[in-house]
């Protein structure tokens, strides 16, 4: 085993621990917020992918029904669908304890999947690169999609999009104060009940722009495609630290690039070396590599 | 306000009371007749437990689209009898395929039962089958189905992995006779490893070397890393053992990597519907796997698809639909040939069906295992610019029979053949 054949493991494992760092991202920062554990984060996956396949191949609107279109419109309509499930059924429930939520989210997770199977069917759909990203790039060590090294830099992007937002504007200030003390901010005057609808619905979004980036490379759709990740998006932030906006990143990177590289050491034990990791991390520093509580 | 709901309520509460007893008086009244209509006309059926949903559902819904044509050609009747077709999603978990099954035996006493996607799920069922003493079209491709587990109650037409393995790599290694080097990539199941063992055995016969085997879970999404791998280890050749969505994905991200431009790659297994699932440019150059394809020159095939085509707007229809309908057919034939439904009378017909033109041209049913002969294709991908039409994915360039049990002495399977004790 030499270093050129474990590099092009690692780049790959980078690109696709960005976009799960990405949907662990939205579900990390409802649970710093609202202290809610969201179940429905695998559902709202799967529905963001499926409202790209239908807006590309079925809704046929000038400019729209692309790939490109669906990457800005579906994260919005995915949001704003979670903005709504936040008002009408998770906030009745903040103040209930926390099995209340977990049934609540858990119930949204398969009324959302069986939805999804009446109305596209249970026959995997495909998603499709977009034709301007086919093709491949010659990195001297290896040779890459240039769609993936696309997702690569967006993700980049992305990120350092939402770090600039939370860390430096006024929105990103009151979020990172409700995140740390709640009641706090409210007697500061601050409308935190929409503050955290908003939160709600920003983490949603961001599963939206994970899902349509990801349909691509996964390349079919299944109703169930959502809890695989789902699953994995738990270990990156009970990894990375409950809550933590930079634990969400490291910890779904260094996933991606431990999968990826064990599948070149022993493909057999790749799943299950995400859960050692976790444990391990877990036993010497129980809140997570970068966790606050 | 709170007298208006006490109102209202009061209202409902009468309402409930009269349509109740309305219902009571019209079940009393018409109850016994409505009997004696639903008396005359027997209804009788057939069963699918298939995995309709999950990584397999394009095989699991071709299936059922097949089994349904044929219904409809027959009318959905069988001896003058009213006959149904009773479905069950069995999720290709073996558990949950033995409880359906169970289930639906108990319920509806079905005279055939049919299963065909995932061969650790068609190893349970039909051990439910010789338990239950139901009849069963089985359709997993593990070499044990009518081998080493076979049994008297349980039949297939799907070609088992050994004549997929045997028929398809001797044909890809005479397409490409210097290919020393192999990557191999197999579904995690029962027939992704009965698959791979025989290909093994293959190619250490001609001091092939196989550089690494990975085992992928069912379905998986992504195979970057495997295919970043391959580009390092640089194998003469790739062979991949996945089915369904797995095959899909897979397909397409080989295409995506340029791996497929650069190397001679075979799949084990393709089909139509899961060629539907790719973008048109990936299977260029793959050689597939194939228990059928629309386009082959025979009269069976010829007279389906024609039919087919009629009645689904000029689509084509699947190996999946072509092997249910080609099995309810014979099942259907045989009944009204031996004017029964009972297992025991179906299996001997069955087993004396012999040699029959069905879906590849002349098949067999052979009586000591229940494993239906015929002819195993090699498709190869075609290039976009060269299509016809959107389902022209393949050429076929190549064609072998090389079954396992060639005959009762040689068999693994050891069930005496037309032995009435069923």
């Amino acid at each position: 085993m030499t270093t050129s054949m474990i590099l092009p493991q690692v780049v790959n494992g980078i690109c696709w621990g960005m976009i799960l760092g990405l949907i662990a991202l939205g579900l990390n920062i409802i649970f710093g917020m609202l202290n809610v554990i969201n179940f429905a984060h695998g559902a709202f996956y799967a529905l963001s992918a499926y409202l790209a396949f239908s807006l590309v191949n079925y809704l046929h609107i000038p400019g729209v029904s692309t790939f490109w279109g669906s990457l800005i419109i579906v994260p919005i309509i995915i949001g704003v669908f979670g903005i709504f499930i936040e008002k009408v059924l998770v906030r009745p429930l903040l103040s209930e304890k926390h099995e209340y939520q977990l049934l609540l989210t858990f119930a949204v997770l398969l009324i959302l999947q069986e939805g999804i199977a009446i109305v596209w069917g249970t026959v995997a759909r495909p998603f499709n690169c977009p034709i301007s990203l086919i093709g491949i790039v010659d990195l001297k060590f290896m040779v890459y999609p240039i769609y993936r090294l696309f997702v690569l830099a967006l993700t980049g992007i992305i990120f350092a999009a939402l770090w600039y937002f939370l860390n430096k504007t006024n929105f990103g200030s009151i979020l990172r104060g409700g995140i740390e003390d709640g009641d706090m901010m409210r007697c500061l005057g601050i409308n935190i009940t929409l503050v955290r609808n908003l939160t709600f619905g920003l983490g949603i979004a961001l599963v939206g722009v994970g899902a349509v980036l990801s349909a691509p490379i996964t390349g079919s759709l299944n109703p169930q495609m959502g809890m695989t990740y789902l699953i994995t998006c738990f270990v990156i932030i009970s990894l990375g630290g409950l809550g933590s906006f930079k634990g969400a990143i490291i910890g779904g990177i260094l996933i991606g690039v431990l999968k990826s590289v064990m599948i070149f050491i022993e493909p057999k034990a790749s799943e299950l070396s995400m859960f050692i990791l976790m444990a391990c991390v877990l036993t010497l520093r129980p809140r997570g590599l970068f966790g606050k509580r | 306000m709170k007298r208006q709901f006490v109102k209202i309520m009061t209202v409902l509460k009468i309402n409930t009371v009269m349509c109740v007893s309305l219902c009571l008086i019209l079940g009393v009244a018409f109850g016994p007749m409505a009997k004696q209509s639903f008396a005359g006309e027997e209804t009788v059926y057939i069963a699918l437990i298939e995995g309709l949903s999950g990584p397999y559902a394009y095989a699991g819904q071709s299936i059922l689209a097949g089994l349904e044509f044929a219904l409809e050609e027959a009318n959905h009747s069988v001896l003058g009898k009213k006959l149904k077709l009773i479905t069950r999603d069995n999720e290709l978990k073996p558990p949950l395929a033995i409880r359906k099954m169970r289930e639906v035996v108990r319920k509806y006493k079905p005279f055939f039962v049919f299963q065909a996607t995932s061969s650790s799920v068609s190893l349970a069922v039909e051990q439910v089958a010789l338990e239950l003493k139901v009849p069963l079209f089985c359709e997993g491709y593990a070499t044990q189905i009518t081998g080493l587990e076979c049994n008297r109650y349980t039949f297939r037409w799907d070609a088992p992995n050994y004549a997929g393995a045997r028929s398809g790599l001797s044909a890809f290694l005479e397409l490409h006779p210097n290919l020393k080097t192999f990557y191999i990539i197999r579904d995690n199941n029962a027939s992704g490893l009965d698959m791979t063992n025989i290909q093994k055995e293959l190619l250490k016969e001609i001091d092939a070397k196989i550089l690494k085997v990975v085992v992928t879970p069912l379905g998986n999404a992504d195979f970057s890393s495997y295919l970043t791998e391959i580009a390092s280890l640089k194998p003469d050749a790739v062979i991949f053992n996945t089915y369904g969505s797995g095959n899909i994905n897979l397909t397409k991200q080989l295409w995506e990597f340029g791996i497929s431009k650069k190397v001679p790659i075979l799949s084990a297994f393709g089909s139509l519907a899961m060629f539907r699932g790719m973008p048109p440019q990936a299977p260029k150059g793959i050689y597939y796997g194939l228990n059928w394809w629309p386009t082959m020159d025979n009269e069976w095939t010829k007279e389906f698809v024609a039919k087919w085509q009629k009645a689904h707007n000029g689509e084509l229809p699947t190996d999946g639909a072509a092997n249910s309908y080609n099995s309810l057919k014979m099942v259907l034939a045989v009944a009204e040939k031996v004017k029964s439904l009972k297992a025991k009378d179906l299996i001997l017909g069955l087993e004396k069906f012999g040699k029959y033109d069905g879906p590849t041209g002349k098949e067999w049913m052979r009586p000591w295992d229940h494993q239906i002969v015929h002819a195993f294709l090699i498709g190869k991908g075609k290039a976009v610019k060269d299509k016809k039409y959107d389902d022209d994915y393949l050429d076929i360039v190549a064609s072998a029979m090389e079954y396992p049990n060639t005959s009762p002495l040689d068999s693994t399977c050891n069930f005496k053949i037309n032995d009435e004790d069923l």
